[in-house]
């Protein structure tokens, strides 16, 4: 349509001015949502690859205990650290793009979006823990607890690692330093396995005796990083505000 | 899109619905309201959505709503003002010939700049439907000005 036919409409169509508009536009907020419905919404936004990895690892581990699969007992601890990887590629991801999922900063802080997006991976950990840990247990014999530390462990060195990755110069350079880091870990783990007995004998041992006081502070060390990287983005809050 | 923008759009549709300021601004105001209470965010605002709610909120005040009375401070107006509002009425009757459905359409398309997915979307018509009205209506519009000797 020609311009001047625009300007025909423009004019046919004018409204008079609003008086009220800057007022409610002011005072326009967002309406109120409960906690849990933030945490459902923030996990809407979480990529599909982070469900189906951990599907995959559940799936694997009723799979390698039906069938009993004999590396399966030894395989779900070297896998552990990649889902700590994604875990925190997937928090990277919020603060490196424009994040839509951010938008709730105006009813939540940033730091508490941020939160909730370390705290859905989180609780899908825990969640495959408590399906994996009895299952592996009854299938292979051994104590619940004990199967889970050995899983929780090593998910919790990398978790930390990784959340110190992400916050060093170098490692916000790197697209998949997170994902370096848990290979690293992970290797190391099978090399350790096939090359040093006596260390795994040891580690073993180790976690008998002292499995609990370990978790307990990696679990500790793992929230100060989480701290840590929380804080870390005080910066960004004010620009995104 | 930027929110004072999403509002003047929304209130030019409603004002045109309703042709009075203060319900037309109130019925803008109800469906910015609804829209957040039903979506929950005011940074992602769906055209479609919008138009739609502000629709449904004109019907249900149509039958109240008495059009504006016209400005009183038109008495004195110098020559040119004159010509400029005889263009001007001139211009209204000839988009007022035209059926308030295509009326809509153009003022959708061509003022409030809404692309062709949203307009079906909130009128609930195809695309092919919209383009050929939207076709007719402006054809209709350019036979109208031509009748009543705009030039411009």
């Amino acid at each position: 349509m020609k311009n001047e036919l625009k300007d025909v409409l423009n004019i046919t169509f004018s409204a008079p001015e609003p008086k009220k508009k800057q007022m409610f536009l002011k005072n326009l907020r967002p309406s109120e949502i409960s906690t849990l419905e933030m945490l459902c919404r923030q996990a809407g936004y979480i990529r599909g690859t982070v469900w189906i990895f951990a599907a995959a690892v559940i799936v694997f581990v009723l799979f390698g205990s039906w069938k009993q699969l004999p590396d399966t007992q030894e395989l779900v601890p070297e896998i552990m650290p990649f889902l700590a990887a994604v875990s925190v590629l997937e928090n990277r991801r919020s603060r490196k793009y424009g994040m839509i999922e951010l938008e709730m900063v105006t009813r939540f802080s940033f730091k508490s979006v941020l939160f909730a997006r370390m705290l859905i991976p989180g609780i899908t950990c825990l969640v495959i823990l408590a399906v994996a840990s009895p299952v592996i247990a009854m299938a292979f014999g051994g104590e619940t607890l004990l199967t889970a530390m050995h899983m929780l462990i090593p998910y919790l060195v990398t978790m930390s690692i990784c959340l110190q990755v992400e916050r060093s110069p170098l490692g916000r350079r790197l697209e998949y330093g997170s994902l370096a880091a848990s290979a690293l870990i992970s290797v190391l783990m099978i090399w350790i396995k096939n090359y040093a007995a006596a260390l795994v004998n040891g580690y073993a041992e180790m976690i008998r005796d002292w499995g609990v006081l370990i978790v307990l502070i990696l679990a500790m060390v793992t929230a100060f990083e989480q701290w840590r990287t929380l804080n870390s983005t005080e910066e960004p809050a004010w620009n995104y505000q | 899109m930027d929110l004072e923008v999403v509002y003047d759009k929304i209130y030019r549709y409603v004002y045109f619905k309703i042709k009075n300021q203060s319900i037309a601004e109130d019925i803008t105001q109800e469906t910015f309201l609804r829209f957040i209470r039903q979506k929950g965010n005011i940074h992602d605002f769906q055209m479609k959505y919008l138009y739609t709610i502000a629709r449904n909120l004109c019907v249900d005040e149509f039958r109240r709503v008495k059009p504006d009375s016209l400005p009183e401070d038109i008495d004195d107006v110098s020559p040119a003002q004159e010509d400029h509002l005889t263009e001007q009425i001139a211009v209204r009757e000839a988009v007022a010939k035209l059926p308030a459905e295509d009326q809509e359409l153009l003022l959708l398309r061509h003022v409030n700049n809404e692309s062709a997915g949203t307009i079906s979307k909130a009128l609930g018509i195809s695309r092919f439907a919209l383009y050929r009205r939207l076709k007719k209506a402006e054809d209709e519009l350019r036979a109208g000005l031509e009748a009543c000797g705009y030039e411009k």
